[in-house]
């Protein structure tokens, strides 16, 4: 009898102990109990299907890992992205900025910050980024969907009004367009840096910088599909990556260290 | 610089008028910029539509490639029959309707090759072989088609690996692990006539190995599947009827040469004539884009603009002209009323003055009647009277002038009175008065004389004027005048009595003669 009132005890004892765990756990981390979704998209260093690698692979590897969630990974042009997102038939992506109408429907978990430039043709004869606009014949090649600093942002709404922006789901017809001189100039970030590289584009480009502070940039986590408690224990994730150095090393892989420090340190 | 006040009238109105008129045309401009605003809106709500699609619909296609790979990926042995039964499970949709084919390919070393024909010829395939035939290093031969049609199956054991453009692909899907596209082809069974479409590969790997990077990629390949589509039924089976509106063309590459036209929706149309709104915009492959022409047409603008600005700019101007008019109407009321006011009273006055003339003067002769003339000669005598001064009354009735009006009618008689009368001013001063107080009596007073002479001057100057014959209406007549003096005061000391003296003494005159003088003593 002693026995068994023991045995109880110990295994109540052992459950509470078990149901505290699984509590604090479940504070921690995400609720995994459904298939969540994450769509990568091709940019520069973020991502590139031909090698399979990136920025943004790299930190989703990680983050999925410390979740301990299924997340199925595919890559999307970025305006679909965006609208599967505000619609909830996507749970994440990564490296987003955000803007008044993106807030009420995507929420963030910063993780590094960059700047914005202007790539311009050296025909073009701009060397300011008001001359790009002052000179009705230039035309701007940009992604569809894409944003960027607030200088940034206005120099592509101005233009767009009047009707001089090209548009393309990814960044390489843009290198072609301007190649080509269909387009005078892109709007680029430092993950474009490689493209940079070829010979063609730097003898005939030069850059130019938008007077803006870094924007920030960050996992993008749709509101309709993660409540707010979900968002936090997401972003708890990415804090912890960004504390421990880890979104630090994955930048370093890509780009110089003081440059991986100046986007990561912000 | 002054106005003259018919233009100064004009000021107001036309300031009303041109400010209405600034408003219609501001207005005007600005629904013309709001429709401008909305057209432009929904041209780029089309064009990003249709590019959403056309992305949407690739997307579906590697989709079902990803499909095809997991088929092979979950089995060790896939047979034709499992390809043919997967495929037409998929396509089973109408969502596959411009799929022409799709194919799984092998990768096989030099080796390979003949156990592979063997084995396809075991399989119910008596006639398949690698095509071209040849050594080489590899080859990756179409070894399942589905579905199974005649023209598909001409495919069958041809070498995709000879020909370089599929092959480029075919290298890119194998390394990367995700689809690749290649430029413009001819599809393997279609011949030279009909229209070029696409491949889309994606590469399979041997389950046993990871395939996580190029390298492990290129160790571990096992072959490809491969969808075939023209962009003609693609495009069908996206759109039906296409985007009203909206014409498309889709060129391969990034440049709108003809060469890289793939698709146009409005073939026969011609294109250089600018549209009213046109895109360029590019869907991005790995290693490979597509440019993306689209126009509005001018069905476009009917469909989506109304006629407000026309309605403004006509209501506009009426409004503005109304309001120019009513302007002037109410600042002009004041001075035509002004106008019309003193137009009436001068007309009143006259009117008056017509009456006074009337009542105090004979209608035929307008000579004073007798109450004007008993007026003036009451205030005669009395300035007479006051200054004690002499005043002069003349009674003159005209002779022989009853017969010439029964001889000669009314008419005559009437023409000769006022003849008669016109000679008898003649003989007077400005001072004296005629009056005619008869058929043919008439009196004369001359206010200030000094003596009797004076007054017989006179009626003598009366008396020989009327003794001369007059001709009227082509008739010589003969009249006369009896003439009856009287002075003030002696022959009167009032203007009855002296009248009765006047009037006394030209009885006279008539009983002794006619045609003479006779004074009232």
């Amino acid at each position: 009898m002693r026995i068994t009132r023991l045995l109880q005890r110990v295994l109540s004892t052992s459950t509470l102990a078990l149901l505290a765990s699984a509590a604090v756990r479940a504070e921690e981390l995400p609720d995994c109990s459904r298939p969540l979704s994450l769509a990568l998209h091709e940019h520069g260093l973020l991502y590139s299907r031909q090698t399979g690698e990136g920025i943004d692979k790299d930190f989703a590897d990680e983050l999925i890992r410390r979740s301990g969630c299924t997340v199925n990974v595919t890559v999307l042009p970025r305006a679909r992205i965006w609208q599967l997102i505000e619609s909830g038939g996507l749970d994440f992506s990564l490296s987003g900025i955000t803007n008044e109408s993106r807030e009420r429907f995507a929420a963030f978990a910063w993780y590094f910050a960059n700047k914005y430039y202007l790539l311009v043709r050296r025909d073009a004869g701009v060397q300011q980024v008001g001359d790009f606009t002052k000179n009705p014949e230039l035309r701007l090649g940009a992604i569809r969907s894409f944003r960027y600093s607030p200088a940034a942002n206005r120099l592509m709404d101005n233009l767009e009004a009047e009707q001089r922006v090209s548009f393309a789901s990814g960044l390489a017809p843009l290198y072609e367009i301007l190649l080509a001189n269909q387009v005078q100039g892109l709007i680029i970030e430092p993950f474009d840096y490689p493209a940079l590289e070829s010979s063609r584009i730097r003898a005939q480009t030069s850059i130019l910088e938008f007077d803006d502070p870094p924007v920030p940039h960050g996992l993008i986590m749709s509101k309709r599909t993660l409540p707010p408690r979900e968002q936090a224990k997401w972003r708890a994730l990415v804090n912890g990556m960004r504390a421990d150095g880890s979104v630090e090393r994955i930048f370093e892989k890509y780009f110089k260290p003081e440059l991986a420090r100046a986007m990561t340190r912000f | 610089m002054t106005l003259s006040p018919k233009l100064q009238a004009l000021v107001l109105p036309l300031v009303v008028g041109l400010v209405s008129l600034a408003l219609s045309l501001w207005l005007w401009r600005h629904e013309q910029q709001t429709l401008d605003t909305n057209l432009r809106a929904n041209f780029d709500f089309s064009v990003r539509q249709t590019t959403s699609r056309i992305e949407q619909r690739l997307a579906a296609y590697e989709q079902m490639l990803r499909g095809a790979r997991g088929l092979f990926d979950a089995s060790s042995h896939v047979s034709h029959g499992d390809f043919h039964n997967y495929v037409n499970a998929l396509t089973g949709g109408g969502d596959f309707a411009g799929l022409q084919v799709m194919v799984f390919t092998p990768h096989l070393s030099s080796q390979q090759m003949a156990a592979h024909v063997a084995v396809r010829r075991a399989m119910g395939e008596p006639d398949y072989s690698i095509l071209p035939a040849g050594e080489r290093e590899s080859a990756a031969p179409v070894t399942f088609v589905a579905p199974a049609t005649p023209l598909n199956r001409k495919a069958l054991g041809q070498d995709l690996y000879t020909e370089p453009v599929r092959r480029e692909a075919m290298l890119q899907a194998r390394d990367s692990g995700t689809i690749a596209i290649t430029p413009k082809v001819r599809l393997l069974m279609d011949d030279a006539k009909t229209q070029p479409g696409f491949a889309m590969f994606l590469a399979i790997y041997t389950r046993a190995h990871p395939a996580d990077n190029v390298a492990s990629r290129q160790a571990s390949l096992n072959g490809w599947v491969h969808v075939a589509f023209r962009l003609q039924d693609l495009m069908a089976s996206l759109y039906g009827e296409g985007t009203p509106g909206i014409s498309l063309r889709i060129y391969d590459g990034v440049r709108t040469d003809p060469d890289g036209l793939m698709f146009d929706s409005h073939p026969g149309v011609d294109n250089t004539t600018p549209a009213r709104f046109e895109n360029l915009e590019y869907i991005s492959f790995p290693q490979h884009s597509w440019t993306l022409q689209i126009r509005s047409t001018p069905e476009f603008e009917q469909r989506y603009s109304h006629n407000s600005a026309h309605i403004i700019a006509v209501a506009g101007s009426g409004v503005s002209l109304l309001l120019a008019m009513l302007t002037w109407q109410l600042a002009t009321g004041q001075a035509r009323a002004f106008a019309r006011a003193q137009t009436m009273t001068r007309e009143l006055r006259e009117s008056e003055e017509r009456m006074r003339h009337m009542a105090q003067h004979d209608p035929l002769t307008h000579l004073p009647n007798r109450a004007l003339f008993s007026d003036r000669l009451q205030a005669a005598l009395a300035r007479a009277r006051r200054d004690s001064a002499r005043a002069c009354l003349m009674f003159v009735d005209l002779d022989h002038f009853k017969p010439v009006n029964d001889a000669h009618g009314h008419a005559v008689g009437d023409q000769l009175l006022v003849a008669a009368t016109q000679r008898m001013r003649d003989c007077l001063r400005e001072s004296d008065t005629l009056a005619r107080v008869g058929g043919d009596e008439f009196v004369v007073l001359l206010p200030h004389i000094d003596t009797r002479l004076d007054a017989q001057l006179v009626a003598e100057r009366i008396r020989a004027a009327l003794s001369h014959p007059f001709t009227i209406e082509g008739h010589v007549l003969r009249i006369s005048a009896s003439i009856g003096i009287g002075i003030f005061p002696e022959h009167g000391s009032d203007d009855v009595g002296l009248m009765k003296s006047a009037d006394h003494a030209m009885y006279q005159a008539k009983e002794v003669g006619r045609d003479r003088l006779v004074f009232a003593d």
